[in-house]
């Protein structure tokens, strides 16, 4: 009886035990939100950038979260969780300012007017896995209402949820959405095959703000006063009157972007280049920071894959598939950015195409320049090119030849000057100047009037603060082609190019907080290449011109050789951290028992280690 | 209290120091050395979400391989550290001469804990340390992610213990005790896998009742959440009072 009423008190015992375990974790599950990111990359905690500016909310910021009460898939109630979780956060960091509602479109037909309303929809997500059940709608929506203002997200994953929260909430806190003004090749629906096009580019521009097309460039209308920033892409043979419009609204305290090209090329190998004058150059030597004439020559850059023919013994030939370095898409690495500037501090990279080198020149007293991307050390600057060709031979004699002429450098690739401009207008009478004749502009900018007339306007010079930045290239911003270029897909070597684009733009809008958070991203930790290394001890990285039986039966020993030269190193690092835990297990666990003679427990006590009465 | 104390230390000495005295001790450390040093170098993780390439075919400078392996070897190596911890007892009756021993439960309890707790944290450090060492040698290891990770596991493992030892008590046999355990865990781990068949409100339930997401969602990448903590002590309190509860009932059976 007695035994039958201690076994119904222990049940019962861990029963409520149970229930208060549960209960614990529940409240700690909602109520508790401490965490700190201990790692470097500090990817998994809120940002001071974020806490910062949630505390600087003068009014209650509303925001609301359009989930589906109950996801049927169990990932997507995980990754619901999670967002729930987040929002708590940032509802707790911003000490009260936010007021968190949530609301089901699932349930609610009103709820589902507003978040149609809100440019917010559903996601159909496939059933739970193995139960034959329909898709589903999900919303995951979220809009942020503050001071009249609102603004919404129309999807949201735990992993974007930070920046894409924080860049609304930045441009509703600033009251407007910034305009951005592009000056560019006319956007066509139907690009001729091999015409360079920036929609992905463009769309991006129009991810940070209004994107309002320049026209009033090409009919010499001047930049409206209310564009926060001026983008100028690839422009040729622009009239003075234009640059001289670009000129004073810089004087005025606009911001500008340009990504300039003197030489383009097309991606059929067998056109020439097209080489013209931008029509900015006086500007640029006035800021001090003018193009070079020639492009740069980089041996750190992008190889590109090409399928040679290599004799054999007998006579035949066979197909053989050869990275070839192509020096003139420099591939910039980490240590081409500037550390001095957040904008550039944690790019992984970023690939550049037939790149022009912004030199040193007379940089103005008032003004400061910071070289923002730089080639490899081992560059040289070089006339274009009239075709673009893959021949590695080519690339190797040149190599030499260059080597043998002149010191290699390193060059500035993009450079950003801030401070007072001089205006190369005030003096030698160059505005506003005879009319050019119109065959001077360029068709594909849409420049097709101009009446010859001579205004006198004042010139402005070293008027308000500004900043530019000035990019030797263009080619960065074209849409992605093969992985190349501009490719929003992060998985594209053209990522690089969204990432820079978009740290530039908000730098230039004055969100430094932005560029912190999307700066966010985990650093690489790369290896030692051990096989690297060792192909590269036997020069084996040198571009490849083996063209006959001995030499390309030499490279492949040597690569034999290189391959095994690696394995051993590999195995001598694993034996070293496996052979260290091993003589760690020996040392502090094998020896404290060979110390102690024999075997021993709780209750196998022997003479005079039994507990002392103190202990008892 | 300070009596208590005393006695709850001199159960963690002799129990800790029992652990060398086999050498089982030995050849459990050595083995889990190998295999998760064996995962690390060549398997990599390819198992649930969380899939991983080994440290020569990813080539990046992270303990990411190990960490996600520990949770899946502490099914194996936990079982065998806890399984004769009290069973052995009752398989010898010594258990008897304990509940005549002037020891409370609680100390008793407490001080088997803490020494297969801290001998297992000894054979995390033989096991993470050499690794981080020699990564940190061919990269820019994260020291603050190994740091957190290692943290993690260590409670963890603290939690899995506890359950574990509550177990061990109440078998007399040590393979129904190690089988017992090493089940339990085993389902605790294999829930992370079952969230995607499982229907949305019961997943995140389980997915939050798993000791193992509050291991691979936070500190595997070095990030300490408290309510992981409070989760990871929570569990390890109910084992031992459990645990204590079963000692406590056998000595007045």
């Amino acid at each position: 009886m007695r035994r039958r009423s201690q076994r119904l008190n222990a049940t019962l015992s861990i029963l409520l035990l149970a229930l208060a375990v549960v209960l614990v974790n529940d409240a700690a599950r909602r109520h508790v939100s401490f965490k700190r990111d201990l790692s470097e990359d500090q990817l998994y905690a809120a940002s001071p950038e974020l806490e910062r500016r949630l505390s600087q909310l003068d009014d209650v910021l509303v925001v609301r979260a359009f989930f589906t009460a109950s996801p049927e898939q169990g990932k997507v109630q995980i990754a619901k969780s999670q967002l729930v979780s987040q929002l708590r956060d940032y509802e707790d960091m911003s000490g009260g300012r936010i007021r968190l509602e949530f609301v089901d479109p699932s349930t609610s037909s009103e709820a589902k007017l507003e978040a149609i309303r809100l440019g917010i929809s559903p996601v159909q997500v496939p059933g739970r896995a193995g139960s034959g059940s329909r898709p589903q709608d999900v919303w995951l929506g979220v809009s942020l209402k503050y001071r009249g203002s609102e603004r919404s997200l129309p999807m949201v994953m735990p992993l974007t949820l930070e920046y894409a929260f924080a860049s609304e909430l930045f441009r509703l806190m600033r009251g407007h959405t910034p305009k951005i003004g592009w000056f560019g090749p006319k956007v066509s629906a139907t690009p001729e095959p091999g015409q360079a096009t920036f929609q992905n580019a463009r769309r991006a521009l129009q991810l940070a703000g209004e994107l309002v097309d320049m026209g009033s460039l090409a009919t010499f209308e001047g930049v409206p006063e209310d564009i926060d920033l001026l983008m100028v892409v690839r422009p040729q043979g622009l009239h003075p009157r234009a640059a001289f419009a670009i000129d004073q609204y810089l004087q005025s305290g606009g911001r500008a972007i340009f990504a300039l090209d003197n030489h383009i090329y097309p991606l059929d190998q067998t056109t020439e280049a097209t080489h013209r004058v931008t029509g900015l150059e006086m500007l640029l030597a006035a800021w001090g920071v003018p193009l070079s004439s020639g492009i740069a020559w980089d041996p750190k850059c992008l190889s590109i894959g090409i399928t040679q023919s290599v004799p054999a013994a007998d006579g035949t030939s066979t197909k053989v598939r050869t990275d070839v370095d192509y020096t003139f898409w420099p591939d910039i690495g980490p240590e081409g950015f500037s550390e001095a500037v957040p904008v550039t501090a944690r790019l992984g990279g970023l690939i550049l195409y037939w790149a022009q080198a912004i030199i040193p020149g007379d940089l103005p007293e008032t003004a400061e320049r910071v070289d923002l991307v730089k080639s490899s050390e081992g560059s040289f600057i070089v006339d274009a090119p009239a075709l673009w060709v893959l021949d590695p031979s080519l690339t190797r004699s040149q190599s030499i030849e260059l080597n043998a002429a002149a010191d290699s450098s390193s060059f500035a690739m993009a450079s950003s000057v801030t401070g007072k401009l001089p205006s190369p207008f005030v003096e030698g009478g160059q505005y506003p100047g005879a009319p050019t004749p119109l065959e001077f502009f360029d068709a594909e900018m849409g420049v097709s009037t101009w009446d010859g007339s001579v205004t006198d306007e004042d010139v402005v010079s070293l008027g308000k603060d500004t900043h530019v930045i000035v990019i030797g290239d263009s080619d960065w911003l074209r849409d992605g082609q093969s992985g190349y270029f501009f490719d929003p897909d992060p998985r594209g070597l053209g990522s690089y190019s969204a990432s820079f684009l978009g740290n530039i733009v908000d730098w230039m809008l004055l969100e430094e907080d932005l560029v912190a958070l999307r700066s966010r991203t985990a650093i690489e930790r790369p290896l030692t290449n051990f096989l690297e290394e060792e192909r590269m001890e036997r020069e084996l990285t040198e571009l490849s011109t083996s063209v006959n039986f001995d030499e390309a039966e030499m490279r492949t020993k040597a690569e034999d050789e290189a391959e095994a030269a690696a394995s051993m190193r590999r195995a001598s690092v694993m034996a070293a951290a496996t052979g260290g835990s091993l003589l760690a297990a020996l040392l502090l666990v094998g020896l404290p028992g060979l110390l102690r003679s024999r075997k021993r427990s709780l209750f196998e006590v022997p003479e005079g280690e039994t507990p002392s009465k103190e202990v008892l | 209290m300070r009596a208590e104390l005393g006695t709850l230390a001199w159960v963690f000495r002799r129990e800790f120091g029992a652990r060398f005295d086999s050498a089982s001790a030995l050849t459990v450390t050595v083995v889990f050395a190998l295999v998760a040093h064996g995962l690390f170098f060549f398997l990599g993780h390819p198992v649930g979400d969380l899939q991983l390439p080994s440290f020569w075919a990813g080539g990046v400078a992270s303990l990411q391989v190990v960490f996600a392996w520990l949770p899946l070897l502490f099914v194996g190596l936990i079982p065998a550290l806890t399984m004769g911890a009290w069973a052995d007892e009752r398989a010898a009756g010594t258990d008897e001469l304990l509940f005549t021993w002037p020891l409370s439960s609680r100390a008793s309890v407490l001080g088997k804990f803490f020494a297969v707790w801290a001998f297992l944290g000894l054979a995390l450090a033989i096991v993470i340390l050499p690794l981080g060492l020699v990564t940190a040698s061919l990269g820019n290891l994260d020291w603050g992610t190994v740091f957190g990770g290692f943290i993690g596991a260590f409670f963890l493992a603290g939690a899995c213990i506890s359950l574990s030892l509550f177990l061990s008590a109440l078998f007399s046999e040590q393979l129904s005790a190690f089988l017992s355990s090493a089940l339990l865990l085993g389902l605790l781990w294999s829930a992370g896998l079952l969230v995607h068949a499982l229907p949305a409100g019961l997943a995140d339930a389980v997915n939050y009742a798993s000791p193992y997401a509050h291991f691979f969602d936070s500190a595997a990448r070095g990030v300490f959440e408290l309510k992981d903590l409070i989760y990871h002590v929570s569990l390890m309190a109910a084992g031992l009072w459990c645990n204590a509860l079963v000692v406590e009932g056998r000595r007045w059976s």
